[in-house]
């Protein structure tokens, strides 16, 4: 049986030049070569016919889309999310607090802003951290049952019946780790206690760092939530908060039972109605004792009231007997 | 630098432009639109997260074949595994070509249901390349782009897949594969 090269048939002629005339795709020379070879070759003539319907019907094939719509639609939906987890989402939200209106802003961790909004131009806060913020996808959310859970535990705070705002955080916010550190350090203070900015210093090991600290915290995303108002300046001056709205930091460390009295640049704690808690060995003092003068800052606490000494775990000191010869009164809510 | 909605919509766009073929050449690689809809979804997802890499000059549907083809070579050796049978799901719409004589009027559907079980049972090059060419007129050097082969192999596998449909086309006009196809057990 003699060997037939591929493509070859039993005429000898080349099928993909058959192949190629019923597509159209011969050159010019080819199509004669092929038309000539087809008056000669009925077999091939015939297989040429086949060929060129089988192209006709395949061309012809109907061209069906059921089940697109259905598919545009699937994926749209995994677009859709695939996009929104590109950009982490912030939900904001504003809230009329008693001292004021507040916009929060929650992640999927948790609370990423606080803020004081400004009663006159509500909408440029809202403007400037889409600006400053663009990594995120915006979305606001009034009346959202998360924040609402979030603004009760924080209105039962600013009337005082509640200390400790148990709010999870994410720290997305923040401007940079020491930021971080000086915020986390500022937690450390606890309810109706006061350190200075030095004192925060001095806890982060960064003595020198006061101005730094100031304005780390001047740049707190969480205000309230971490409690950047218990730092006061070395003189017991309430310095700033929120940029200038010192009456608001009066306000919120009146909740905390942190008296405040007028002074020349504007409001200072009450030093006098201050006990003064030593940090390292956990004790409280009055105010001019012997024993608590010339501590570091960072070891020094003020300390609002016996109660909120005591609810820490400090002692009173032996020397002074601030149990014996309490600053002032102490009335518990339960008494009236 | 784009954000990522301007990326969203751009390739929304690109979705819009090329849905119908991607969809049309999977249904015809893949025989049923179950399976289609599933390798559709994944072609424009993975089209997604490569698009930001993409040349701006680049030919978008040559592209998207591309990855057509590759999840159709992944689907198809997953079902050789299977020994599963290529069966067309569901009736074929009628042709969209109005049938010229009678033998056509009464054979039209039948027909296109035969070549798709024929095109069903081709090797994965020559299935998806015939497809590529003749159903989606794309040309042998973006089909050998495709495949990674040369422009010749494309173009051989395209011949090959019509001597085996010519052949079977020779015993449906005679009648054999007809009886075939209605009696497979035969």
């Amino acid at each position: 049986m003699p060997t037939q090269k591929r493509n070859t048939l039993a005429c000898g002629f080349a099928e993909d030049d058959i192949i190629a005339e019923a597509l159209g795709e011969n050159s010019q020379l080819i199509r004669q070569k092929v038309r000539s070879h087809l008056t000669a070759c009925p077999d091939c003539t015939q297989r040429l016919e086949q060929y060129k319907q089988v192209h006709f019907q395949l061309r012809s094939l109907p061209a069906p889309e059921t089940g697109l719509a259905a598919a545009r639609r699937a994926l749209d939906r995994q677009l859709t999310h695939l996009t929104a987890d590109a950009r982490p989402r912030l939900v904001l939200s504003i809230w009329n607090s008693p001292v004021g209106p507040l916009r929060i802003g929650t992640t999927d961790r948790g609370v990423a802003l606080v803020e004081f909004v400004s009663p006159d131009d509500p909408d440029s806060g809202a403007r400037r951290l889409r600006e400053k913020f663009a990594q995120f996808s915006f979305e606001q959310a009034e009346g959202n049952e998360g924040h609402t859970a979030l603004t009760r535990k924080l209105e039962a705070y600013l009337n005082g019946s509640r200390q400790a705002l148990d709010w999870a955080l994410d720290d997305v916010l923040m401007r940079s780790d020491f930021q971080r550190q000086v915020l986390r350090a500022a937690r450390e203070i606890p309810y109706g206690s006061l350190t200075t900015y030095l004192g925060l210093a001095e806890r982060i090991d960064q003595p020198k760092a006061v101005r730094a600290v100031a304005q780390a915290l001047r740049y707190n995303p969480l205000p309230i939530r971490i409690p950047c108002h218990r730092i006061v300046g070395s003189n017991g001056s309430l310095t700033g908060y929120a940029g200038n709205k010192i009456a608001l930091k009066r306000d919120i460390l009146a909740v905390e039972g942190i008296p405040t009295v007028p002074s020349r640049s504007g409001f200072a704690i009450a030093q006098d109605q201050l006990y003064v808690g030593r940090q390292a060995e956990r004790i409280f003092c009055r105010p001019h004792c012997e024993d608590a003068k010339g501590i570091r800052a960072g070891n020094r606490l003020f300390i609002a009231s016996r109660t909120r000494a005591e609810a820490i775990g400090y002692a009173p000191c032996g020397v002074c007997r601030p149990d014996r010869r309490p600053l002032h009164m102490e009335t518990e809510p339960s008494l009236f | 630098m784009t954000s990522s909605g301007e990326t969203a919509d751009a390739f929304g766009e690109i979705v819009d432009l090329h849905q119908r073929s991607v969809y049309r050449y999977l249904i015809r690689c893949t025989g049923n639109s179950d399976d289609a809809q599933e390798l559709f979804q994944e072609t424009f997802l993975r089209a997604y997260r490569a698009y930001a890499d993409l040349p701006t000059d680049a030919n978008r549907r040559a592209w998207l074949f591309r990855i057509a083809t590759n999840l159709v070579k992944n689907y198809i050796r997953g079902r050789q595994r299977y020994r599963k049978i290529f069966v067309a799901d569901g009736p074929i719409p009628s042709s969209k070509v109005h049938p010229t004589t009678p033998e056509q009027t009464f054979h039209s559907q039948e027909i296109a249901q035969l070549l798709l079980n024929a095109i069903g049972a081709l090797p994965f090059r020559q299935r998806t390349a015939l497809i590529q060419r003749q159903l989606e007129g794309l040309a042998y050097r973006e089909i050998a782009a495709n495949l990674d082969c040369s422009e010749d192999s494309a173009r051989a596998h395209v011949y090959q897949a019509l001597k085996k449909l010519r052949a079977y086309w020779q015993r449906v006009t005679t009648g054999e594969e007809r009886r075939c196809h209605a009696n497979p057990k035969a």
